[in-house]
């Protein structure tokens, strides 16, 4: 999976979660969760729960306090996919 | 008495069966022999302890199924159904306990991070609306025993206010409210549905109330019997519940708190 197939996978589960559609359609991975794209708080569980889901990896606790941005999550789920491909 | 239910049968399925309020139902339920299925959704790094309690259901002779995944998600729901009837051969479900925890705890008047109209919505949704989704669900696959129980869990939150609790407090008058509902409109399917107001219970959930301490203490000051409810004394009223017997209790909210709650 390359960087664009995995942020066009990432904003699909952002979808049901951002409240800003114009923020998810003018995306960039400096694009903030909660500012940005006006994600609930609540919903950011379930953000990361998808993620799992849908790249099949798994998250620890340390590296979930450290996602802020999309930045953040896409270098994590990048990480991750290539550690199970190693 | 144990293994009363064996040779019916019986399912259970319980949403937000990995731990607290529902795992404990759950435990209980399969030890009088009915087969279980649980709903949760847990990260992965937690499925290891996760994992290790749903293996206690190995020591009863009954069906375990579980799934991971959002109980308020529609396609997620259907998903579960179809694995549930692959499952359940000619079983009926004889109980369906709603036992979810996701909810803003943001107070209403704060520096930041105020509670809003959206926080309502989003634990309305995960913690009341989705009761009659699958109640109704279950009907139209025409899954539940011709006398069944759907079980719901409610707080002294109902009806007192917590600092930060103001969108649960709302889910669980709504929750009971719905609940109350199914009692009524679904009696004819031979549904009884009933709410169980715990007293304080010292699990995952209660601990991301912030002052849970200060709630725990004041429980134990309180209540009749100088201790905090435990997940294990609600289980056994849902197993009560469950039984032929308690077939006439339809539409109550049952206190299960030692006392605690006329205190």
């Amino acid at each position: 999976m390359n960087k664009d197939q995995i942020i066009d996978k990432f904003k699909e589960i952002l979808e049901p979660y951002a409240q800003n559609p114009q923020a998810l359609e003018n995306f960039s991975i400096e694009s903030d969760f909660i500012k940005d794209l006006e994600i609930n708080s609540t919903n950011l569980v379930d953000v990361f729960l998808d993620i799992e889901e849908v790249f099949d990896i798994e998250i620890e606790n340390a590296a979930l306090e450290q996602i802020q941005n999309s930045a953040d999550a896409i270098a994590i789920i990048t990480r991750k996919l290539e550690e199970k491909n190693n | 008495m144990i293994n009363d239910f064996s040779n019916k049968n019986y399912w259970a399925i319980i949403l937000g069966g990995s731990s607290g309020l529902g795992l404990a139902s759950a435990l209980k339920l399969a030890r009088h022999g009915i087969n279980i299925c649980i709903v949760h959704r847990d990260f992965k790094s937690e499925m290891g302890i996760i994992q290790k309690n749903f293996e206690e259901f190995d020591k009863y002779n009954i069906k375990f199924i579980s799934f991971n995944a959002d109980v308020s998600n529609p396609q997620k729901r259907s998903i579960i159904i179809s694995g549930l009837k692959e499952n359940i051969g000619q079983g009926k479900i004889r109980c369906l306990i709603h036992s979810i925890s996701k909810g803003n705890l943001k107070p209403m008047v704060g520096a930041k991070g105020e509670l809003q109209n959206e926080d309502f919505i989003i634990t309305l949704q995960h913690m009341a609306f989705n009761l009659y989704d699958w109640v109704k669900d279950i009907v139209n696959n025409n899954l539940f025993a011709k006398d069944a129980r759907v079980i719901s869990f409610t707080s002294e939150g109902n009806k007192k206010a917590f600092k930060n609790y103001g969108a649960v407090s709302t889910a669980k008058a709504a929750l009971e409210a719905i609940t109350r509902n199914i009692a009524l409109e679904f009696a004819p399917l031979g549904i009884r549905a009933n709410c169980i107001q715990a007293g304080i219970t010292d699990t995952k959930s209660l601990r991301m109330i912030p002052g849970n301490e200060i709630m725990k203490a004041q429980a134990v000051e309180r209540n009749p019997f100088q201790k905090l409810t435990t997940p294990e004394d609600v289980a056994n009223v849902v197993y009560l519940l469950c039984r032929d017997e308690a077939s006439w209790i339809n539409g109550a909210i049952i206190p299960v708190d030692g006392g605690e709650s006329f205190c």
